[in-house]
């Protein structure tokens, strides 16, 4: 599903130049749980970013879905986001004049194929998540927790391959964020792909797969409990996989 | 579609925040009801010339006493004399009347204990063939009155109406600089000339009375001719000009002591002078536009500093800087657009307002100078929401969501 091989990401500014990733390799299974931990300033950030397609590696290559997205250009890049990449923020950013249905069929706006039943598959994540009797509600009617289930909702409106969710829970209390690591966990049985930043032991418990970065490097790579197989040994087939 | 999807996002945000919304049209609404007055006040103002050309006659040639540079006749040099009049109408081809006259503006007019003072001319009978009044009661300055000096008087339809209650003045008596004078006639009503005088309230005698016996002078103010020719009218005025050089002994370069000149070349000058004016107001209106535009880039400016979050949002969920940018410069026109609507409409109850406070002011809704004001405000609209849109397209969802 995802494979990166040999990123490095350098910051220039003026004489000086900053690397802040330093040669990443990871390769993710379709319908895979990944978190993705580190401290703060280890790069886990901008790494992130490159695989939301909305930063690009200085070097290296990343594979997602059988297509190099490295070298594409804007349009391009902002059509695998809208079609293959489903974001969830810490912030939850949601539109804040706009109601809970309408937030969750924005990705569509930028759709190249509008679905016919967009309302309906709106309203069925909805009910997803727990929130068919909060669709018309805006967001400054909404508790934390109510409004990071529209934003998984609205992040799952166009069948996307991953789901990147960037310490989803960070912002949200306790009670809330069991309810969203149980989403998480129903979302992973259903076979979607997760890669979650986190700094949170508790929450990396959940998923099925721990990377921990330090210094711009893997520092760590675990399946349950195991060390991960070597990316390169791993050969991975270019195209035709599923996710399912 | 997809651009019809953007559009229904501009409109929502639009919708969203009606006072910025409103900030951002005010400019572009003033300007466009300026812009619309002042073509109004310019196609009025072309208008009433036009029909004031009609009321001078566009076959009259004028020769007035007193040169450009000389100021009004009074040396011995500078008199208008009948001769002068024969001699034009004896030497120039193709003229159908010569009306000498003589002028003054207060004459007093008295009859009972109505007193009051009027522009007066002292005319021949061939000022009626001027083709410029009309006679609507009575008759009009014969040529026997000239010979015997008759204390016979033609007076305006307004003075008819405050000197004789409106009945028919015909032969009843008129006190003209209290000497005795009989009404003949009534003239047709004209209203004002473009110089601002009412031609309701004038008095007409004859020439030969108002030289000897009312204004004791021995020359004339002017002479009005009509030239039945209208191809040979400059051709005509430029002999007129050298006739009166040759009597009146001058040799260019010396300046004439006296002008001739048609009804065109009043009007020019007169288009040339309100020319100016309606061109200033129009730059102010333009400018008006403009600054608006200024303002409204202003407000997109800090609206896309104030919607960074949400810019990020969209590109994160896949708009492309153009989807961006289209939804930028959408906004920004249709603000322009329903700000011109609004302008039109504005300007339109102005234009109605004074033309029912100030009925004088003249005004004509100009459908040329509307459909200028739009093109003008649509292509500011754009240059100036091309910027804002450009910089919010620019901007890093990376740097935007943090």
């Amino acid at each position: 599903m995802i494979r990166l091989e040999g990123i490095t990401k350098t910051y220039v500014n003026g004489e000086f130049t900053t690397p802040v990733l330093k040669g990443i390799d990871i390769h993710v299974e379709a319908g895979q749980y990944v978190a993705l931990m580190g401290s703060s300033g280890t790069g886990k950030s901008t790494l992130l970013n490159i695989l939301g397609c909305l930063d690009t590696p200085t070097s290296g290559r990343y594979v997602l879905d059988g297509v190099d997205v490295v070298g594409m250009d804007d349009t391009e890049r902002s059509r695998i986001r809208n079609e293959k990449i489903g974001f969830i923020f810490q912030q939850f950013h949601l539109l804040p004049k706009a109601d809970a249905i309408t937030n969750v069929m924005l990705p569509l706006v930028y759709s190249s194929n509008y679905p016919k039943d967009a309302r309906e598959r709106a309203k069925a994540l909805l009910a997803l998540v727990g929130l068919h009797d909060r669709m018309h509600h805006n967001p400054t009617q909404l508790s934390g927790g109510q409004m990071q289930r529209v934003a998984i909702a609205r992040s799952l409106i166009n069948h996307p391959k991953i789901l990147l969710a960037d310490e989803p829970t960070g912002n949200l209390d306790q009670k809330s964020t069991d309810d969203i690591m149980a989403l998480f966990t129903r979302l992973h049985k259903d076979g979607n792909t997760i890669i979650m930043v986190t700094h949170d032991d508790a929450t990396a418990a959940f998923a099925q797969r721990v990377i921990r970065m330090h210094d711009g490097m893997v520092a760590s790579d675990t399946v349950g409990g195991s060390r991960a197989p070597d990316v390169k040994a791993a050969a991975e087939p270019a195209k035709g996989e599923s996710p399912q | 579609m997809r651009l019809l999807r953007l559009a229904k996002q501009g409109l929502a945000s639009l919708s969203g925040s009606p006072l910025r919304s409103f900030f951002m049209m005010v400019g572009t609404l003033l300007g466009i009801a300026s812009l619309t007055v002042v073509e109004a006040m310019n196609q009025g103002t072309r208008e009433m010339f036009e029909k004031h050309m009609e009321s001078f006659g566009t076959q009259t040639i004028r020769v007035r006493a007193g040169g450009f540079f000389r100021g009004p006749a009074g040396g011995t040099t500078g008199k208008l004399t009948l001769e002068d009049a024969q001699a034009i109408a004896l030497e120039v081809d193709g003229l159908d009347a010569i009306s000498p006259m003589v002028r003054s503006l207060d004459w007093t007019i008295r009859s009972g204990s109505t007193t009051k003072t009027v522009i007066g001319f002292g005319v021949t009978e061939d000022f009626i063939n001027m083709a410029t009044d009309t006679i609507a009661s009575g008759r009009f300055i014969r040529a026997s009155d000239n010979d015997r000096k008759s204390r016979v008087v033609v007076i305006g339809p307004k003075l008819q109406e405050e000197f004789f209650g409106g009945e028919d003045p015909v032969g009843k008596n008129l006190s003209v600089n209290r000497v005795n004078f009989k009404v003949i006639g009534v003239l047709g009503p004209r209203g004002v000339s473009l110089r601002g005088d009412d031609l309701d309230e004038r008095i007409l005698l004859p020439l030969s009375t108002a030289m000897v016996r009312v204004l004791r002078v021995d020359s004339l103010n002017g002479i009005d001719i009509l030239s039945g020719t209208p191809d040979l009218m400059e051709e005509q005025r430029i002999q007129m000009e050298e006739i009166l050089r040759r009597r009146h002994h001058i040799t260019p370069p010396e300046p004439d002591d006296f002008m001739v000149f048609t009804a065109q070349q009043i009007l020019a000058f007169r288009a040339k002078a309100t020319g100016s004016l309606t061109l200033l107001l129009t730059a102010l209106a333009v400018l008006c536009l403009v600054v608006g535009g200024v303002v409204m880039m202003n407000i997109l400016l800090v609206s896309v500093g104030e919607r960074t979050k949400e810019i990020g949002l969209r590109r994160a969920l896949g708009a492309s800087k153009r989807d961006v940018f289209v939804q930028f410069l959408f906004e920004s026109t249709v603000v322009n657009l329903i700000g011109m609507a609004l302008g039109t409409l504005v300007g339109l109850a102005v234009f109605l307002v004074i033309s029912l406070v100030a009925p004088d002011v003249p005004l004509a809704f100009s459908f040329r100078g509307l459909l200028m004001a739009m093109l003008f405000s649509t292509a500011v609209g754009l240059v100036f929401g091309t910027f804002p849109a450009r910089r919010a397209a620019g901007l890093s969802p990376i740097e935007a969501l943090r």
